[in-house]
């Protein structure tokens, strides 16, 4: 299967003050369209930097890196946003949605990028929250959700432009044990039903138990635990 | 404009500070509209002032003798002299300010073409001694009508009987096209009806206004009239009508520096005051900015939302402040007695508030609209 995600030779360093800190080092990495991937680790391994270079939201030291076919450690910044707009989906662990907004409206901020009519909008937001079962909350604002619901929320902002990639850090780390179970249901299901090609940073090994595959980084290199027969 | 829910969502992001700035920009253009109103009313005056008019006064504001009538008539040059006094009322309550001028009324009329008045309106005042004539604004204002008996109550014009009650009969109602007074509520009265009865200055008026053939001469018969008066115990100085309104608006001083200078200094704390709250709603939104790149929102993208905010407010709470100066201004031509007809805020004035401010929107917003673009995605997340 043709690979989304291509890294080769990706090297990651931070500078603070005379020191630099080499995060990652030398990665090479293939996803192919339609995995679910866990990226597990210890704090500092550098899972969230590497997540953060797939997911077009920082830029590599060295090395190439080809995601939906763009190597986007040559765009420009604002031609990285508009890509990240196209192909990526980001959930975050504190939700990060906007709290003046209602679900829907968080829900529709991505597809105010695109030319999409309000009416083309209004329908694609209906289908994003029944697909994450909270049409029944649309107008609710975040702070009237419980952290499932705002995650499913943010969940279906992170799927409205219909990405090529979803991109997860710590989605369940804010979330009690039944509610995460739910929320890695829904990814599991996207990723089963609808074909979605899923990056997940976790710390908690039953998560990462929802991926198809589970890659290790540790101390900014990959090592590979396996495929994962899907629950 | 799909972008204005998102614009008006984070304005509203604290109520509080929202309403108070908003409040603030409302009275600093509240207070534009007023003094600019003033300013261009009172240069609308000077601009409406003639050339091949004359008006001749007593330099210390005494009134003069009407007996100079005909030595005024005399003078090489002058082709019609008519004269005014002035007489101040209201009308059952203070409130009711009426300002009325004692005319002749075929030389008043024949002078001031532009006062629209029908002939047989104009024969009836000349033939009722205690007729007068009004502004239709007047007659609105008052719901006076053609054939009222109206009571006026005398501020500055005692009567011989005791009194300071004076009475007219509505015989017409005229308008002044294109003039600032127009709006204004001035009534026309015979001169010999409120020089018989009055009880001071009998034999006086205010000014006396000369027509001249050519108003290139106009120096030189000014000269003249004045040389006429020069050791006289009523020394006059006469000029053109547009010197004349030039010369009582530079008794009140440079007013324009006055204008301007007030309302810069107001401007300037405004501009501190939305730059402030524009920073501080930013610092607040730093990690919602820091989302809103990740979604690919780009950086100019949220630098415009940033500078949308402040534009949307201010040129709102501007707008809201002139539309309360609109609505204020033409009282106070009635608060100042009439001394300042026609005030009013232009409509070019009214634009160019607009434009102040969205700059001033714009200039406060920059440096937050600035630090938005810039805004780190990975910084902003991990610290916020």
């Amino acid at each position: 299967m043709a690979s989304v995600v291509s890294l080769t030779h990706v090297i990651k360093r931070y500078v603070r003050g005379k020191q630099s800190i080499e995060v990652l080092h030398e990665l090479d990495l293939e996803i192919p369209a339609g995995q679910f991937l866990a990226l597990m680790g210890p704090s500092g391994s550098g899972k969230t930097t590497l997540l953060n270079l797939i997911g077009g939201l920082d830029r590599p030291t060295e090395g190439d890196i080809v995601v939906a076919g763009e190597h986007i450690d040559q765009l420009s910044g604002g031609q990285l946003a508009r890509w990240r707009a196209r192909h990526v989906g980001f959930v975050f662990q504190f939700y990060n949605l906007m709290p003046m907004l209602s679900a829907e409206r968080n829900i529709e901020l991505p597809l105010l990028l695109t030319s999409l009519s309000g009416a083309q909008r209004r329908r694609n937001v209906a289908a994003a929250l029944e697909l994450v079962g909270l049409t029944d909350h649309a107008k609710h604002k975040p702070s009237e959700l419980s952290g499932g619901q705002q995650q499913r929320v943010a969940i279906a902002r992170a799927l409205i432009a219909d990405p090529t990639l979803l991109v997860c850090d710590e989605p369940t780390g804010d979330l009690d044990r039944a509610t995460a179970g739910e929320i890695l249901g829904l990814l599991q299901m996207l990723n089963r039903d609808q074909g979605k090609t899923i990056i997940m940073v976790t710390h908690d090994q039953k998560a990462a138990d929802y991926a198809s595959r589970i890659l290790h980084v540790d101390k900014g290199q990959l090592v590979e635990a396996g495929m994962v027969t899907a629950a | 404009m799909k972008y204005l829910r998102l614009i008006w969502t984070g304005l509203w992001r604290k109520k509080a500070r929202t309403i108070f700035t908003l409040l603030s920009i409302v009275v600093a253009f509240l207070l534009y509209g007023m003094l600019q109103g003033i300013d261009a009313s009172f240069n609308q005056l000077v601009d409406t002032g003639r050339l091949n008019v004359l008006v001749t006064t007593n330099p210390a504001g005494l009134p003069l003798p009407l007996a100079d009538l005909p030595r005024i008539e005399a003078v090489r040059g002058v082709t019609g002299v008519t004269y005014r006094a002035l007489f101040v009322g209201y009308y059952q309550q203070l409130r009711n300010i009426v300002i009325a001028l004692p005319i002749d009324p075929a030389g008043f009329f024949a002078q001031n073409s532009n006062f629209t008045l029908p002939a047989a309106q104009l024969a009836a005042l000349e033939h009722t001694r205690t007729g007068a004539v009004i502004t239709a604004s007047l007659a609105q204002r008052l719901h006076w009508k053609l054939g009222d008996h109206v009571p006026i109550r005398a501020l500055n014009a005692r009567k011989k009987d005791g009194t300071s009650d004076w009475t007219f009969d509505i015989v017409g109602i005229f308008d002044i096209p294109g003039n600032p007074a127009r709006d204004e509520s001035l009534l026309l009265m015979n001169y010999p009806y409120f020089d018989t009865a009055r009880a001071t200055d009998t034999g006086t008026v205010q000014m006396f206004s000369e027509n001249i053939a050519d108003a290139s001469q106009a120096p030189q018969i000014a000269n003249a009239i004045d040389n006429l008066f020069a050791n006289s115990s009523s020394r006059t100085r006469t000029e053109t009508e547009k010197a004349t309104a030039q010369g009582q608006l530079a008794q009140i001083g440079d007013l324009d520096f006055f204008v301007d200078a007030i309302v810069g200094a107001a401007f300037a704390t405004l501009l501190l005051l939305t730059g402030s709250t524009m920073m501080q709603s930013f610092r607040e939104r730093i990690r919602e900015f820091a989302v809103m790149k990740t979604l690919g929102f780009t950086d100019g993208g949220i630098a415009a939302l940033v500078l949308g905010e402040a534009v949307l407010l201010t040129v709102g709470a501007a707008i809201l402040g002139m539309l309360i100066a609109r609505a204020v201004l033409p009282r106070m031509s009635t608060l100042a007695a009439g001394t300042i007809p026609g005030i009013h805020l232009p409509l070019i004035t009214f634009l160019a508030g607009i434009g102040a401010a969205v700059v001033l929107a714009l200039i406060s917003a920059l440096p937050a609209a600035l630090r938005a673009q810039r805004l780190s995605i990975i910084a902003a997340l991990a610290a916020h």
